[in-house]
């Protein structure tokens, strides 16, 4: 037996069982896991040996070979085993191909090891080659193996372009941040505060990265800190970052404020009131105006009481002309803003509406209304009324009169001569009672008297009367020159003047025009009177003189007026011509309506007018092909009536006259002129103007103008 | 761990295959020329089948127990062995008689059967002892000491191998190693045996005889095969009775002959 062990492993490597057999038929064991087929022991030879083959490095060792004799003592063989590599190889480092290591670390088994420690790995290594080398004899090449290294880097620039100058406010703008430097491409973010901001687009040229930003500033953003940041999208810690102050233009922010101890509605007559004006602006506001109603107050305020400083307006002792609606603007040279207006009501005592003495005409018994008006803020709580005459004053009882906050109604009937005097009013609000009231002087009314020293001249085709005005009884009086008709009795011609008994008839023919018709040929005698007029009733008359007005001289047409004798032939013309385009047009339209029976659309509206009446033109496809024109004959009133009103296709009949396309209204207005109600003036209401109508008869009109028909 | 790595090989491979162990090997460190000892050895084979037991001395192989073979002892001679085949088995061998050239490294190697002939050993040491055929002797005591007396005395052992470690003791205290002196062993006779001397000097403190007397005792000792005594008592000037010196009988445990103190002397 032949048993082979490897240091002082319990089973041996290998072993031969020879046992009971021939050497030749001997039983070789090599065990799989230490040597396996690589082991043969070969008995043939002499000595007999044990093959290794495909020695390792790590099969070095030492062995002890144990021969079990059958009748001798057991033997033992030691072995030692040395493994020489053939021969050892260099392993070496090199960094894009310089040696940096060729130190060994380990060298066990089948393994030889260097290792490279490289510290602080620098931006420039970036794509440095490191190679490993293994090499043991200049007659073969040297084996590598070799890798590129790859760094993440930290972005090296990073800047906002651009966005140095101050930005208009509200306005777009596209800013770019750009990074270089960065591995793999920096991604780049937008801060605005502590806000970031998403409106951005990147883009990535090589190792540089670009990102626009649109930004719209906005009043706050101010002094806000704009941040870009460029980060290494691999590692978080790797950023690099630049912050840029914005600066906004905007112009000014204007608040107006009233004094913090005032109250906008309990200013009095007599305060002194302040306003703030505050403004934020940037750039900075160089002018500051103020406005009381639209209107700047002046600059300099030596004038008045009023004070500037800084940004505060002080009005000293304000009256009720302080009241109204102030602003204060700032100007900065992106504009001038307004500020919101306050408006102040100031409180005063109240006031007499009118600063006159009212003189009241009334007779006795005869029951008058005294209207007592005043301006005040706040409304009157209370009025007084007293009645003075030259013997007494008497105060008014309350439940004589009624009032308001802004009148007071005092019913007075005078009773005797005694209740004839002044009456005076006086109101009061919470600020304080009327310094003078309002007064009404009550004196008798009466009719007036009769005018005094008239004279008059005559000329030949005019006159003059001049008279003196004489006492108006008590109330307002009016003057009037009647001239009365010896011809036709019953007709007077009548002139009036409210100032002065005063007047001139500059052209007789004035006078013609107004007496009747008959009367233009033959001369007349007219009586001039004149009397005074007030509200009691006029005068007694006074007779001027007799006024004598010739025939006219020259007198051809039968017609009023001297321009009516040109126009009249004309109309005639007119007229005739109109009437025979009204039977040409009906005859075409009524061979058109017969042919347009399938395509007439028909459009009804119902127009009710409050007031006058309508026109009505009527095509009915269905009933009669004719056209039938209703005449609404009304005297002084009003009609409500419908209009029928269609459409009709142009192309059917181009030849027709386009009837007016009634998708407008076309109205017209019968303006009876005289009682009877014999004529009319026609008015011609267009609803919709621009479109330009062919009217039924084909006369120009002019819209609005009347015309006479009879 | 060979083992089991080259078991769990075995096992995918061949199934079932175990690890053997030795759970003892057994050989006494010391023992008595002339005497017979056992050595044995241990073994779980794990349900491997056993292929040999081989036993070395110094390398050599003396014995060996292989169960095919017939008869499965064999004894291979060597100086020093004398094996008791008879009483020999695979599990143990016996040694009868020893003598001096028997002492060396004894191994037991446990193979077992094909297919793996897995193989373990272990091994002990053995020293064959000769004892010493007296008792250590004392000598150069006197009978009377005074307070301040020097004490000089000399402990002598048989002749034996190895020489025997003596040590003394003052009133059964171990004696401060400054008063011992030592002496090299010397050899003599054929078989070359040793005899070991110590000495011991001081002298005499009133301490010395607390209670009266002062004992004095040499120890001889080879490892644990051999521990003998001899004391002798002294009596100090100073007490009422004469002192007288007596010696008493030396106690000991050997499992050899019982050695009988001497007398001490007049």
């Amino acid at each position: 037996m032949v048993l082979w062990f490897r240091d002082n492993a319990g089973i041996p490597l290998y072993s031969l069982d020879v046992r009971g057999k021939s050497l030749n038929d001997a039983q070789h064991w090599s065990a799989p896991q230490v040597f396996g087929p690589r082991a043969r022991y070969v008995i043939e030879s002499d000595p007999a040996y044990l093959e290794l083959n495909e020695i390792k490095r790590h099969d070095q060792g030492i062995y002890r070979c144990r021969v079990d004799f059958q009748n001798s003592q057991t033997q033992s063989f030691r072995f030692n085993l040395t493994v020489i590599s053939r021969p050892q190889p260099d392993v070496l480092w090199f960094i894009n191909d310089n040696l940096v290591d060729n130190q060994i670390e380990q060298n066990t088994g089948n393994i030889i090891e260097n290792r490279l420690l490289w510290t602080s790995v620098q931006r420039h290594q970036l794509h440095s080659v490191f190679t490993c080398q293994a090499s043991n004899t200049k007659l073969m090449q040297p084996r590598t193996s070799k890798f590129v290294l790859d760094m993440y880097l930290k972005p090296l620039v990073v800047n906002i372009l651009n966005a140095t100058e101050s930005l208009a406010a509200h306005k777009e703008y596209q800013i770019v941040c750009q990074s270089t430097g960065a591995r793999p491409n920096a991604v780049i973010q937008w801060t605005k505060g502590k806000k970031t901001l998403k409106r951005v687009k990147e883009h990535s040229i090589r190792n540089t990265t670009y990102s626009v930003l649109t930004f719209v500033p906005t009043v706050e953003d101010d002094g806000r800190l704009l941040g870009c940041r460029a980060q290494n999208p691999k590692v978080a810690g790797l950023f690099l970052e630049h912050f840029q102050n914005i600066s906004v233009h905007y112009p000014p922010v204007v608040v107006l404020q009233l004094g913090s101890t005032l109250a906008m509605d309990d200013i009095k007559e007599g305060d002194d009131i302040y306003f703030e004006c505050k403004i934020q602006s940037n750039p900075s506001w160089r002018r500051l105006t103020w406005l009381h109603n639209g209107v700047q107050l002046p600059q300099n305020s030596s004038s008045t009481k009023i004070v500037r400083s800084n940004q505060s307006l002080v009005i000293q002792k304000v009256t009720r002309y302080s009241s109204g609606a102030y602003q204060c603007g700032a100007l900065n040279s992106e504009g001038e803003t307004l500020s919101n207006e306050i408006i102040l009501n100031i409180k005063y005592v109240p006031l007499c509406a009118t600063d006159k003495i009212i003189s009241i005409g009334v007779s006795l018994d005869e029951t008058i209304t005294v209207s007592c008006d005043i301006i005040t803020h706040p409304l009157a709580s209370k009025f007084y009324w007293r009645f003075e005459n030259s013997e007494e004053v008497l105060e008014i009882e309350q439940h004589r009169f009624s009032s308001n906050g802004t009148s007071s109604e005092l019913h007075y009937t005078p009773a005797s001569e005694q209740d004839y005097g002044t009456l005076s009013c006086w109101g009061t609000n919470e600020i304080g009672t009327m310094a003078e009231p309002c007064i009404f002087h009550l004196i008798a009314a009466g009719l007036p008297t009769s005018v005094i020293n008239c004279s008059w001249r005559n000329f030949t085709n005019a006159f003059e009367v001049n008279c003196h005005q004489g006492y108006d009884g008590g109330l307002k009086q009016s003057f009037v020159l009647e001239m009365l008709s010896s011809r036709y009795p019953g007709h007077s011609i009548n002139l009036t003047n409210t100032e002065e008994p005063i007047f001139s008839i500059t052209s007789f023919d004035q006078l013609r025009q107004q007496l009747p018709a008959g009367g233009h040929r033959q001369p007349d005698s007219l009586k001039l009177y004149v009397y005074s007029i007030n509200q009691k009733g006029h005068s007694p008359r006074i007779f001027i003189a007799d006024l004598f007005i010739p025939a006219t001289l020259a007198d051809p047409a039968p017609t009023q007026d001297p321009k009516s004798t040109l126009l009249t032939p004309i109309l005639i013309g007119l007229f005739l011509t109109i009437v025979l385009i009204i039977i040409i047009i009906i005859v075409r339209i009524y061979l058109k309506s017969k042919r347009l029976k399938q395509n007439i659309n028909k459009e009804k509206r119902y127009t009710e007018e409050s007031k006058n009446t309508l026109l009505l033109v009527d095509i009915s496809k269905k009933d009669k092909p004719t056209k039938t024109t209703k005449w609404m004959n009304n005297v002084g009133s009003s009609i409500k009536t419908k209009t029928k009103v269609e459409t009709i296709d142009d192309e059917q009949d181009p030849d027709l006259i386009p009837y007016p396309r009634l998708t407008d209204i076309h109205q017209e207005e019968l303006i009876p002129i005289n009682s009877t109600g014999s004529a009319f003036a026609i008015k011609q209401h267009n609803a919709h103007s621009p479109q330009e109508l062919e009217p039924v008869d084909k006369v120009d009109r002019d819209k609005g103008q009347d015309r006479f028909y009879h | 761990m060979w083992c089991w790595l080259t078991v769990f090989h075995l096992f995918v491979l061949y199934d079932f295959v175990h690890c053997i162990t030795l759970t003892e090997v057994r050989v006494p460190k010391h023992t008595i020329r002339g005497h017979a000892v056992k050595l044995e050895c241990h073994y779980d084979m794990e349900g491997e089948a056993l292929y040999s037991v081989k036993w070395y001395k110094d390398g050599r192989e003396f014995y060996r127990f292989v169960p095919r073979d017939d008869p499965p002892g064999s004894v291979f001679p060597q100086p020093g062995i004398n094996v008791d085949l008879a009483n020999s088995t695979s599990e143990q061998v016996i040694l009868d008689p020893l003598d001096l050239s028997s002492s060396g490294k004894y191994r037991c190697e446990v193979s077992a059967e094909a297919p793996s002939f897995q193989t373990v050993s272990d091994h002990g040491e053995m020293m064959v002892v000769v004892l010493p055929d007296k008792d250590p002797h004392i000598n150069g005591g006197k009978p009377r000491y005074q307070i301040g007396d020097p004490v000089q005395v000399n402990c002598t052992s048989g002749r034996s191998k190895p020489a025997v470690h003596l040590a003394w003791y003052i009133n059964d205290d171990p004696a401060d190693p400054g008063l011992v002196k030592r002496y090299e062993p010397y050899i003599t006779g054929a078989d070359r045996l040793e005899t070991s001397v110590l000495g011991l000097e001081f002298r005499v403190k009133p301490k010395h005889f607390k209670r009266g007397d002062m004992k004095l005792k040499c120890l001889a000792t080879i490892s644990t095969v051999y521990w003998k005594v001899n004391e002798e008592s002294v009596e100090g000037e100073k007490m009422q009775k004469a002192p007288t010196l007596e010696s008493r009988r030396a106690m000991d445990d050997s499992r050899a002959d019982r050695v009988h103190g001497m007398g001490g002397f007049v």
